[in-house]
C-alpha cells in the first residue's frame, strides 16, 4: 500500500495522458467513423467501395501492428510524429473502421421512409443524410458506440510501446523500479482502469434508459 | 523510400525463418486461447444463468468475473499474469513441467488470453442460451431428464449454434489479440517483426509482412468458422441451412 502511496502523483499525472489521449482518438475516430460509415451507406458505388476497402483493411489488422505501422511507417514516409501523436492517429483511425460499421448499421435501421420522405419534400442528398437520418441512427448507436470507446480506453495501454508515457507506462516503469510490489501495483493498474470503464458503461446504461423513456 | 523496398528481408532468410517461427507462435497461442476459452467461459455462462437461489453468490461472483476482465485492458492483464503470478515460486515450480515445450512467458500469455477471451465468450454465450425458448428447458425436464442432462443435451446444443456467429467474432478477436503478447516478451510473429525491423530498419516491409500473414490467418479462420456455424445450424434446424450469418471480421 506505501509503494502505491509513494508513487501516486507519478502514476496519476500518466492518467491525464491517458485521458489526452483518449480524448483526442475519440474526437479523430468519431469524425473518420461517421464519414466513412456515411460513405459506407451511399448508393453510388464509387463512394461506397473505398469505405469498405478502408474498413475491411483496418479490421482485419491487429492494433500492435496497426500502432507500430503509424509510428514507423509514417516516419519513414516523411510524417515524423512525436510517440503522442502517433499513438492518437493509430487509435483514432483504427476505432473509426468499427465506428464506421455501427454507423452504417445505424443508418441502415432508420426506416427507409424518412429518406423519401425528406427527399420528396426537397432536401438534398446530403442534407437528408446529415439532417434526417444522422440524427436518428446516433441514437440508436449510442449503446454500442459507448462500447466501442470503452475498447478505445482500454487500448490506450498499447500505445506504452512505442514510448508513449501514458498511465500504464508510467505504472511499469514503477513496478520496475520496486520489483517487489508486483500485486499491489499491477492491481491498482487494473483498478483503475476497471472504476473508469465500468463506470463510463454504467453511465451509458443510464443515459440509454433515459433515452427510451 | 518507396523505391527502394528490400523485400528480401522478409522473403529470404534468415528474416523469412524469423517470421514463419514466430507466426507458429501465434498460431498455437490462437488455438489453446481459443479451445481454453470456449471451456472456462461455457462454465461460466452455465454458472449465470442457474436459478437455483443456493447459487446467488456464485452468480454475482461469476458477474464480477465477468465484468472485471472485460473492463480492464489485456495488456495489463498479461503484465499481471507474467510479472505477478508467474514471479511467484509456486506458479513456476506448477508450470516448470511444461517448460521444456512452452516458456514461462507464453504459459503468462496463453493463461491471460484464455482468461480475458473467456468472459466475452461467456457473455455471448449466455445470451445464446436466454435465445433457447424455455419450453425447451421445460419439456426436457418435463420428460424425465434432470437439469444438467437437459443443458447439457438439450439447451446448450441449441445456444451454441445461435450463439456462434457472436462467438467466432471472439475467437477473430482472440487470434488478433495474440499480437499484444510480444509485450511480455513472447516470441510471436510481431515480435518476430519488430527484430526483423530494428536488425535491418526496413519497417514497412517486416511490419508489412506480419500484416499479411495476419490478415491470411484471420481470413482461413473466419472460413472455417462460417463452415462451423452452417454445419451446427442444419444440426439443430434440418430446413435452416441458408439462415446462417457469417460471421464478420470483429475486433
Amino acid at each position: 500500500m506505501g509503494a502505491i502511496i509513494d508513487n501516486l502523483p507519478f502514476m496519476l499525472a500518466g492518467l491525464w495522458e491517458t485521458a489526452k489521449l483518449a480524448a483526442l482518438a475519440i474526437v479523430l475516430s468519431s469524425v473518420l467513423g461517421v464519414l466513412a460509415g456515411a460513405m459506407r451507406s451511399a448508393r453510388s458505388r464509387f463512394v461506397r467501395w473505398p469505405a469498405i476497402g478502408y474498413i475491411q483493411l483496418i479490421r482485419s489488422a491487429p492494433l500492435i501492428v496497426f500502432i507500430l505501422y503509424c509510428y514507423f511507417v509514417l516516419a519513414d514516409l516523411g510524417f515524423d510524429l512525436t510517440p503522442f501523436w502517433a499513438g492518437v492517429v493509430a487509435l483514432g483511425v483504427f476505432t473509426s473502421a468499427y465506428l464506421a460499421e455501427i454507423v452504417h448499421a445505424g443508418i441502415a435501421s432508420v426506416p427507409p421512409g424518412q429518406w423519401e420522405a425528406a427527399r420528396a419534400s426537397g432536401l438534398s442528398q446530403a442534407s437528408t443524410m446529415r439532417d434526417v437520418v444522422l440524427p436518428q441512427a446516433l441514437r440508436r448507436m449510442a449503446p454500442a458506440l459507448v462500447s466501442e470507446f470503452i475498447k478505445l480506453i482500454k487500448d490506450t495501454s498499447l500505445v506504452s510501446i512505442i514510448g508513449v508515457f501514458e498511465f500504464f507506462h508510467r505504472v511499469e516503469v514503477t513496478n520496475s523500479r520496486l520489483l517487489t510490489e508486483p500485486f499491489a501495483v499491477l492491481g491498482f493498474a487494473a483498478v483503475c482502469y476497471f472504476l473508469l470503464n465500468y463506470g463510463l458503461s454504467r453511465v451509458a446504461r443510464r443515459l440509454e434508459l433515459r433515452l427510451d423513456a | 523510400m518507396f523505391n527502394d523496398l528490400s523485400w528480401s528481408v522478409v522473403l529470404d532468410d534468415p528474416g523469412r525463418s524469423f517470421l514463419l517461427h514466430g507466426a507458429w507462435v501465434s498460431l498455437q497461442l490462437a488455438v489453446l486461447a481459443i479451445i481454453g476459452s470456449t471451456v472456462v467461459g461455457t462454465l461460466v455462462a452455465l454458472g449465470r444463468v442457474s436459478t437455483a437461489p443456493a447459487l446467488a453468490p456464485l452468480r454475482w461472483l461469476l458477474s464480477a468475473y465477468v465484468e472485471f476482465f472485460r473492463n480492464v485492458p489485456l495488456l495489463v492483464q498479461l503484465v499481471f499474469w507474467s510479472f505477478g503470478m508467474f514471479s511467484l515460486d509456486l506458479v513456476r515450480a506448477v508450470a516448470a513441467p511444461l517448460n521444456p515445450v512452452y516458456s514461462n512467458q507464453f504459459l503468462a500469455g496463453l493463461l491471460g488470453l484464455t482468461i480475458y477471451t473467456s468472459a466475452y465468450v461467456a457473455e455471448a454465450l449466455r445470451s445464446g442460451i436466454q435465445s433457447v425458448p424455455r419450453g425447451q428447458l421445460e419439456a426436457a425436464r418435463a420428460g424425465g431428464l434432470g437439469y444438467w442432462t437437459a443443458m447439457r443435451a438439450v439447451v446448450l446444443p441449441q445456444a451454441f449454434a445461435l450463439a456462434f456467429p457472436a462467438i467466432g467474432n471472439q475467437y477473430i478477436s482472440a487470434t488478433k489479440n495474440t499480437s499484444v503478447v510480444m509485450a511480455i516478451g513472447v516470441t510471436d510473429l510481431v515480435f518476430q517483426a519488430q527484430q526483423i525491423e530494428s536488425a535491418t530498419f526496413a519497417a514497412f516491409e517486416a511490419y508489412t509482412a506480419a500484416l499479411v500473414i495476419f490478415i491470411v490467418i484471420c481470413l482461413a479462420e473466419s472460413a472455417l468458422l462460417a463452415l462451423i456455424v452452417r454445419g451446427m445450424l442444419t444440426r439443430i434446424r434440418p430446413g435452416a441451412r441458408t439462415a446462417a450469418p457469417a460471421p464478420a471480421l470483429e475486433s
